[in-house]
């Protein structure tokens, strides 16, 4: 197996998914190719990365259920009405702020900028009737 | 899934709780978003009730799930939608380590997230699927309905693009290991 066949099968390899036959030409490779192991070290290490990620799960029965059991008086039809309607507005909010924040953050920016040079005397005098 | 096919809503409830996490975590690596990804996951389920009289048991029922949260993150079309900076306080370890780490693994946690969310959706779900929820080739061919060879190429071009663009992480991890 030369250079370019192993390392079309490291993620596999590292995957568990080649079959013994396979993984054993690629190990063999890798015991004598130093360029295609450094390949595989840093796949090693993008994979301990990745696990940095975490996602917090959370309990969505109750809302669920709230859409599936059978359909009660229409009380509960119009909570859920407005409940989507607020839930729509929260999110519209949530968008706004986070807008108004990048437009804080941008004008902070430029803020801290220096000033460009002017020229003097001014090009262009304002006229004294609209001062 | 057979009591609740009947209407069983107590059995469909430990159904969802059995299954939730799983479905909320794949769809907030899916979405980057996690108040989405409950929405998600919630539908999923959903159509999940209202199919339940069409449901016939063939291949692993997990698979099935994540089938239908993909499909429902498709139709969302909010695959690539951006990430919101409050969502990138997630992924921060508890406390006990110092501000330093904590910071460092934050960025860390942000920087992979980001990275994850620019592949294209194709290599984005084997990625997740793989790395995250731990399928095999096999199990991901049944979710995606497409061939085994197909979710082998995804998925290294999804590792190969993860280490161009995480480089200089990858470079500090090796050096730590």
């Amino acid at each position: 197996m030369n250079c370019r066949e192993v390392r079309a099968r490291l993620t596999a390899l590292l995957d568990k998914e080649l079959s013994a036959n396979v993984a054993a030409r690629v190990e063999a490779h890798l015991a004598t190719c130093p360029s295609c192991a450094q390949v595989r070290e840093e796949q090693q290490a993008l994979r301990q990365l990745a696990s940095a990620w975490t996602v917090e799960s959370s309990d969505v029965w109750d809302a669920v259920r709230r859409q599936i059991e059978p359909a009660e008086p229409n009380a509960l039809a119009e909570i859920l009405t407005e409940m989507r309607r607020l839930q729509g507005e929260v999110r519209a909010l949530q968008r706004e702020v986070a807008e108004l924040r990048a437009q804080v953050a941008r004008q902070t920016e430029e803020a801290r900028r220096p000033s460009p040079m002017l020229p003097y005397p001014p090009p262009n005098p304002i006229p004294r009737t609209l001062v | 899934m057979q009591r609740a096919a009947t209407g069983d809503v107590q059995a469909f409830g430990m159904l969802v709780k059995t299954y939730q996490q799983r479905l909320v975590r794949f769809a907030g690596r899916m979405l980057a978003d996690r108040e989405h990804a409950e929405d998600v996951a919630q539908e999923a389920f959903v159509r999940l009730w209202r199919a339940r009289a069409h449901y016939r048991p063939q291949g692993n029922f997990g698979c099935y799930l994540l089938r239908i949260v993909r499909n429902v993150c498709l139709d969302v079309g909010r695959s690539t939608h951006p990430v919101s900076p409050l969502e990138d306080a997630e992924g921060l370890p508890a406390g006990g380590e110092s501000l330093e780490r904590q910071v460092e693994a934050q960025t860390l946690a942000c920087a992979v997230r980001r990275t994850v969310q620019e592949l294209p959706e194709p290599q984005r779900v084997v990625f997740v699927l793989s790395q995250y929820e731990g399928l095999s080739y096999v199990e991901i061919a049944q979710v995606l309905d497409c061939p085994v060879g197909t979710v082998a190429s995804r998925k290294r071009l999804a590792v190969e693009t993860l280490r161009r663009r995480l480089g200089g992480w990858v470079e500090r991890e090796e050096e730590k290991q």
